[in-house]
């Protein structure tokens, strides 16, 4: 699965702090208050926390490897149009 | 009998090839509604209307790229033909997603992606102005963009095709303003550019528009100046 280097020069080092999400989306909340929500094929749950060390992408893949060694991966619905990461004041960091 | 016939035959033909063909004009390249319905990205009117947002969207990989040349089955073009265009662009909030993805001209007389940029930067001003709701300016772009520009922007362009060689080597610069005293907007930065100035015309992404325009959408001079 490829880099996606915008993504990893953003998130990493944040700290993922809590996990929430329902059919079809997946939101994670970092410790500084960030968001970073996933659309998602199917349902997907996320139970891994901990630092964020890269970000990969390829086609609907999508996972993010963590400094603990363990990932968050998902399918997403929309390759180009399923991931959103926001600051804590809603701004928009990065779309993709 | 039979040799007049023949030689009545050779005269229809031709006098059909003599005939003038009817002037042809490049059909405009319009999406195919099916592959390409228009898609974005969940965002407000105050998120694409700050300075940088479009910076902030992930380039399109060049994978994508030539999976949306496949799906119109375009398998050899010549250089700079197309642009794999954004059919809702980005500065109005849409997505990377294939379905808001095509190959669109550069050639066409008419309408060609030149020309669909124009139209792009209207309705960012407009929306950015709170003179057109965002979700309307999709809408417009995503059904039917020639008419969304005879609309928003005026009747049918005259001469915003590329030029040929000899065109752009005649002109100093290569590129210029579809009106004299226009800005250039770089989309990516958020910046724009005075006349004149380093990269005026030069930046990889950006459109010329008033200075008027360009501060309504939100857009701020470079290094404070423009210059």
């Amino acid at each position: 699965m490829q880099l996606n280097r915008k993504l990893t020069h953003l998130l990493k080092g944040r700290t993922i702090q809590a996990e929430s999400g329902d059919q079809g989306s997946v939101v994670l909340t970092f410790a500084d208050g960030s968001t970073l929500k996933l659309k998602v094929a199917g349902q997907a749950s996320v139970t891994a926390g901990g630092k964020v060390k890269a970000a990969h992408e390829s086609g609907a893949e999508f996972r993010l490897d963590l400094e603990t060694g363990s990932a968050v991966q998902v399918r997403l619905a929309d390759p180009g149009s399923s991931v959103a990461l926001r600051d804590r004041n809603g701004a928009v960091e990065y779309l993709g | 009998m039979k040799t007049c016939a023949v030689r009545k035959l050779v005269f229809f033909i031709l006098f059909a090839l003599a005939l003038p063909l009817p002037a042809q004009q490049p059909e405009p390249i319009l999406p195919d509604p099916k592959l390409t319905p228009g898609d974005t990205f969940d965002v407000t009117a105050d998120d694409i209307c700050t300075p940088g947002y479009s910076k902030k969207v992930r380039n399109v990989p060049q994978s994508v790229k030539e999976a949306v040349y496949r799906e119109y089955g375009i398998s050899a073009h010549p250089p700079h033909a197309f642009e794999i265009d954004h059919l809702i662009p980005l500065e109005l909030g849409g997505s990377n997603s294939l379905k808001n993805l095509w190959p669109q001209s550069y050639l066409t007389l008419p309408w060609n992606a030149r020309v669909k940029d124009r139209l792009e930067a209207r309705l960012h001003a407009l929306v950015c102005a709170g003179k057109l709701d965002l979700k309307v300016a999709q809408q417009a772009i995503a059904s039917d963009w020639i008419r969304a520009y005879k609309t928003y922007v005026g009747p049918e362009p005259k001469a915003l095709g590329r030029p040929s060689e000899d065109e752009r080597a005649e002109t100093a610069p290569a590129v210029t303003p579809a009106a004299p005293g226009q800005v250039w907007v770089n989309t990516r930065s958020g910046k724009y550019w005075r006349p004149g100035s380093r990269y005026y015309g030069k930046t990889k992404q950006g459109k010329f528009m008033s200075e008027q325009e360009a501060k309504a959408a939100g857009f701020q001079p470079a290094h404070g100046t423009g210059e």
